[in-house]
């Protein structure tokens, strides 16, 4: 069985700035793996990279057998860090969108999650709330089944009564035996949650580490984030 | 899904140009109005918003596809069509497709609206432009045949669609390569410098490709021929030039191909 996510000797650069330096790992399908680094530390650029946004990189990347492309992008639910619905967009309409092109999607349970949500079918995007509008496309996400989902910074910028409603939102609706990547540097609200820690600084793999209980040996992933980031930001 | 991707775009883009559209059939229905009323006043009234109307739909249509593009792919939206299962080349086919359609659409309503008023103007002062048509055709001693006209309007209609075509290309050229990493941190002036410059270039090429390598259909008593000459008026009929057209049609290609492969390859979406 391949693997879900496979990444070889993977670099990338903007200009003379190199984002992302000779960085390899790879993960089995059914885990949840925490993406971790400070700001700028290429997780969002790594993130492009497998959900086929960047397409110009050294190395190799595949997703379930395959390179970054149609097929792999039906396979992956993304959810960016910032909102992407057009504005004049329904609640409805975009759902419909998704039906149009995932197979996965399930129109039925997204319709039931607008009201569970309380986003009123017919509202255009331009007229919600911001919180709203990161419900939505939450919605959106989790009623695809799919067999990876990448989220990116999805409880940052929020209060932590909405980080609890979306974490839990997720966990309870995605297909247990799914992959889940999950950027963040908010360590405390999700290291029970993760099998994996992948910490990356200053574009390099730092620690790769298997997660039980929220610890990555006897330390909390938080302890070991800190003391990962602290050397890296003496280094820089 | 080329399908899907063309009803999503058509939906998309029907926003920014419908309300123009919906102006233009409410004042042409004033205006038939006016003639069963006989109110000079709106029907003058209607011919001049008709008039205003015609240019604003054009306008707006260009303005709706290009901003369209831009948003679509290369604004935050770009994150949601770039990870959409589908080909980039089809994504690109697609908004090409639903683009060429307004922007006909709009030249269309442009053009009708013009000749509508031309003869609704000509006809009030008891001139009848048909008649006129006819008796100058009659003066030109049957050059070009009339046979050779029909062809000829039919030669005009391609080249509006080549130019249609042409016009995209060059449009979304532009727009995509301004987003490529060299020129995104100059900002979205760079894509007007661009256009500009494919536009002289392409326009230069064309002039030098029809001097030197002159194919030209010449419009005769007997119909269309293809002729080797570079003069426009001949003994024999009107001529226009092919070679600029082959060389417009094989340069859109060109430029859809590197925007595809620029989409594909070199797109970072902010």
């Amino acid at each position: 069985m391949s693997k879900i996510i496979q990444v070889k000797n993977l670099s990338k650069s903007y200009g003379s700035h190199r984002v992302l330096e000779n960085i390899s790992f790879e993960y089995d399908a059914g885990q949840c793996i925490g993406l971790l680094g400070p700001n700028g530390c290429g997780k969002t650029t790594l993130i492009k990279i497998l959900t086929g946004l960047i397409n110009d990189y050294e190395g190799e990347v595949l997703i379930n057998g395959q390179k970054p492309g149609v097929q792999s992008k039906a396979l992956v639910a993304y959810l960016p860090e910032k909102s992407y619905l057009p504005d004049w967009m329904r609640a409805v309409d975009t759902i419909r969108y998704l039906s149009d092109f995932y197979r996965d999607f399930d129109t039925e349970k997204a319709m039931k999650m607008l009201e569970t949500f309380q986003l009123p079918a017919k509202q255009k995007v331009k007229s919600m709330s911001k919180g709203m509008q990161e419900k939505l496309q939450l919605l959106l996400v989790v009623c695809r089944n799919a067999e990876l989902y990448i989220l990116d910074e999805p409880i940052g910028g929020v209060d932590p009564a909405a980080r609890a409603f979306i974490l839990d939102t997720i966990f309870s609706n995605l297909p247990a035996d799914s992959t889940t990547l999950i950027s963040t540097h908010l360590i405390h609200d999700v290291e029970g949650i993760f099998n994996r820690a992948l910490m990356i600084g200053n574009g390099r793999i730092l620690k790769n580490e298997p997660v039980k209980n929220g610890r990555i040996g006897e330390n909390t992933i938080e302890d070991v984030f800190k003391e990962v980031f602290g050397y890296v930001w003496q280094v820089n | 899904m080329f399908g899907k991707l063309i009803k999503n775009e058509f939906k998309s883009t029907a926003h920014s140009v419908m309300y123009i559209y919906l102006a233009a059939v409410i004042t042409i229905a004033m205006m038939l109005l006016s003639y069963s009323v006989k109110l000079k006043w709106i029907s003058t009234l209607s011919t001049v918003a008709l008039m205003l109307i015609s240019v604003i739909a054009v306008i707006i249509t260009l303005v709706a596809v290009i901003s369209g593009f831009y948003k679509s792919l290369y604004g935050a939206q770009g994150y949601l069509s770039f990870t959409l299962p589908v080909k980039s080349g089809e994504l690109l086919a697609s908004k090409a497709l639903v683009s060429f359609v307004w922007i006909l659409l709009s030249y269309i309503i442009a053009v009708s609206i013009w000749i509508g008023i031309y003869f609704y103007a000509a006809a009030k002062i008891g001139q009848d432009r048909i008649t006129a048509i006819k008796e100058l055709m009659k003066a030109f001693q049957g050059i070009p045949g009339e046979k050779a006209i029909k062809q000829m309007l039919i030669f005009l209609g391609i080249m509006v669609f080549v130019q249609i075509t042409v016009l995209i290309s060059q449009i979304y050229f532009s727009i995509t390569l301004a987003n490529t990493r060299v020129f995104q941190k100059y900002g979205m002036i760079t894509a007007l410098f661009i256009f500009f410059a494919v536009y002289i270039v392409m326009q230069i090429l064309a002039m030098l490709l029809t001097t030197y390598v002159p194919v030209t259909l010449s419009a005769t008593q007997d119909g269309l021929a293809v002729s080797f000459s570079n003069n426009m008026m001949s003994m024999d009929g009107i001529a226009f030039g092919l070679t600029g057209t082959v060389f417009q049609i094989l340069a859109a290609a060109g430029l859809f191909t590197a925007t595809s492969y620029l989409m594909k390859h070199k797109i970072n979406v902010k």
